[in-house]
């Protein structure tokens, strides 16, 4: 859910870095201080959820778990059933990860655990100096400047302490503002810089742990393709996870937002030291809106992953809705009194995540380019009904992106469809359906290598290696 | 190639293309078509010469029991003027994804200069036949992976044998 670029364009798009995460079907023992094997990258389970695409949508799902790969029915060379097929496996995703474990249902209140929130962020996995992450339920590194605040370093580990014992939400620690290929920071209408994380499931992070492909080093001493594991059912509801990534935008919750229509989570929103733009590092406690979520999840059948994509719904409207003039009276991205705002513009630099509210009162004014498909309106209607009374309701699928043709020996990317995907959170200024210059999952992160120039399996996780 | 009698205009176009082409209809419009490009192409010639395309598709149709280099003669030899030149016109949409008028191709062939053309679209641009029947692709666009310019390109089959 980025755009690509050519090749020429690659050094730039190695330095940027994209998603992680997914649910973790079983907890082996920390790698760290243990002597013993490691545990199994991708180890069997008997929990997917194989719900098929054609069943009603009715409050069991809720419960339903997870699913190792998506559950598709004839016919087979129906498009639009195809991607109802990937549709649900999106929407029995969302509902999974945002349960607070496997099989139970999310639950109705703003800040309440999730699975993917207890995953491993990417920053915590690439770490400086190539250093070894440590085991899986390793605690999350704290910035130094995120330690200073008064309390926040002990409030944070005791936190995590207490989240590893199944205790309540951790404290995250979000540091990044900017999104793919330097196209810019969205700003909310109270002035403040929307910010993203990156989480990988445990199979994905023990491939790279195992592999040890969290370094540089490791990577140049690894052989052979990337191939991290693939979910997959082999029988009834036994199967593997495979990786799955998880990337999430989040909103400073301010005036105007209504909480009781946001998942959200108290946080240390970090800005790293920068020298151009010229930053200088802090952190500061916040509370946080989910605004966004993509899933990419590596299938068997779909090699160049699933991506599913999520929006609150309170987001923006689409363009036809501004051209029309049918606008709600509030919306986190979009100001319906301004006639004269840019639409889908960065804000000007410099980008400085300190100076907030944005200078001169800018604020971002975004619509959404492609509408949502009828079959995936209908979809989000039936899901959000059993969600009735929790802020999941306030949540859509915008759309799956998958492989029509998996097995091409021409298009590594499998002609994805649809062709293009983007999230106005995430990919805000890159919508469209322009090739090359607008947001596709798969034709961007097809270009995905790690630090040696290998193709890195969909994934730029890897490129992050120090 | 299908030469049997299509069952919609849209798919008497792709039989047709394909025919004019020499690429299978399953490549040009495989059963799963998320660009779709064949219906871009389609709305494109139907509405620069819908009388002219009509004729067009009809001979088609009226002769898609008939062997390929049969029909292939009644179109390029045989037919008005207009058809024919509308028939060159599909065969470089097809390979070039640009627009070819058949006025201009009439034009240019005359005073032996290069035809004037117009890239149907963004998307049609990546998709010209053209580059997958050269093992390559358009400049600025590919598909295949980092470092794939130090390898060997797919084989001419499977770029344009159609869906495996």
């Amino acid at each position: 859910m980025c755009t690509r670029f050519t090749p020429a364009a690659l050094p730039l798009l190695l330095s940027m870095a994209m998603l992680a995460s997914c649910s973790s079907p079983a907890t082996p023992p920390s790698l760290r201080g243990d002597a013993a094997a490691p545990p199994p990258i991708d180890p069997v389970i008997a929990t997917c959820n194989i719900t098929p695409p054609d069943v009603a949508i009715a409050p069991a799902l809720l419960t339903s778990g997870t699913p190792c790969a998506p559950q598709l029915v004839p016919p087979f060379d129906d498009i639009v059933n195809l991607q109802h097929g990937f549709d649900m496996f999106s929407w029995l995703t969302f509902v999974g990860l945002n349960a607070p474990r496997e099989g139970a249902a999310p639950l109705p209140g703003s800040n309440a655990p999730t699975q993917w929130q207890a995953w491993r962020e990417v920053s915590d996995v690439m770490l400086p100096g190539g250093a070894a992450p440590g085991g899986w339920n390793a605690p999350r590194v704290t910035p130094e400047a995120c330690r200073l605040i008064p309390g926040a370093a002990s409030l944070r580990v005791v936190r995590r302490a207490e989240l590893n014992k199944g205790g309540t939400v951790p404290a995250e620690v979000t540091s990044e503002v900017n999104q793919p290929f330097d196209s810019g920071p969205l700003i909310d209408l109270n002035g403040n810089y929307v910010r993203y994380e990156i989480l990988v499931n445990e199979p994905m992070f023990q491939f790279i742990v195992q592999n040890r492909l969290y370094s540089k080093q490791g990577q140049q001493a690894f052989n052979g393709p990337v191939a991290f594991p693939a979910g997959n059912v082999t029988g009834g509801s036994t199967g593997t996870m495979g990786a799955v990534m998880v990337k999430a935008a989040w909103k400073v919750m301010g005036p105007g937002d209504d909480p009781g229509r946001f998942h959200t989570v108290d946080a240390l929103a970090y800005n790293p030291p920068s020298r151009n733009p010229k930053v200088a590092e802090s952190c500061r406690k916040v509370s946080l809106g989910l605004v966004g979520w993509h899933a990419a999840h590596k299938n068997v059948n779909e090699p160049q992953w699933n991506w599913s994509t999520f929006e609150q719904v309170d987001n923006v409207p689409t363009s036809a809705q501004v051209k029309a003039g049918t606008l709600k009276a509030h919306y986190n991205f979009h100001d319906p009194s301004c006639k004269s705002c840019a639409v889908n513009q960065p804000p000007p630099r410099p980008w400085n995540p300190n100076l907030q509210p944005f200078p001169n009162g800018f604020t971002s004014q975004v619509t959404r380019v492609t509408p949502l498909t009828a079959p995936t309106v209908a979809l989000n209607s039936s899901f959000q009904a059993i969600l009735r009374g929790t802020v999941w309701q306030n949540y859509e699928l915008v759309s799956t992106q998958w492989p029509t043709n998996a097995k091409s020996k021409t298009d590594p990317t499998g002609v994805p469809a649809p062709t293009f995907l983007a999230n106005t959170t995430l990919e805000t200024y890159t919508q469209g359906t322009v090739p090359q210059a607008s947001s596709s999952c798969m034709a961007c992160h097809n270009n995905a290598t790690d630090t040696t120039g290998r193709p890195s399996d969909f994934t730029f996780v890897l490129e992050r290696a120090q | 190639m299908n030469t049997t009698a299509s069952s919609t205009p849209l798919q008497t176009f792709v039989d047709l293309s394909a025919l004019l082409t020499g690429i299978a209809a399953s490549a040009l419009a495989p059963p799963l078509d998320p660009k779709d490009i064949k219906q871009a192409y389609f709305d494109y010639v139907q509405r620069e010469q819908p009388d002219t395309f009509n004729q067009l598709l009809a001979v088609y149709a009226a002769n898609a029991q008939q062997p390929p280099a049969t029909i292939a003669d009644l179109i390029l030899t045989q037919s008005d003027p207009a058809v024919r030149l509308l028939a060159r016109s599909v065969m470089l949409m097809w390979l070039l994804g640009s627009w070819y008028a058949p006025g201009d191709l009439q034009k240019a062939n005359a005073a032996g200069q290069p035809p004037d053309s117009v890239v149907i679209s963004a998307e049609a641009y990546t998709q010209g036949w053209a580059w997958n029947l050269a093992q390559a692709h358009p400049m600025g666009y590919s598909d295949l992976q980092f470092g794939y310019w130090a390898n060997q390109p797919p084989t001419l089959d499977d770029f344009i044998g159609g869906e495996q």
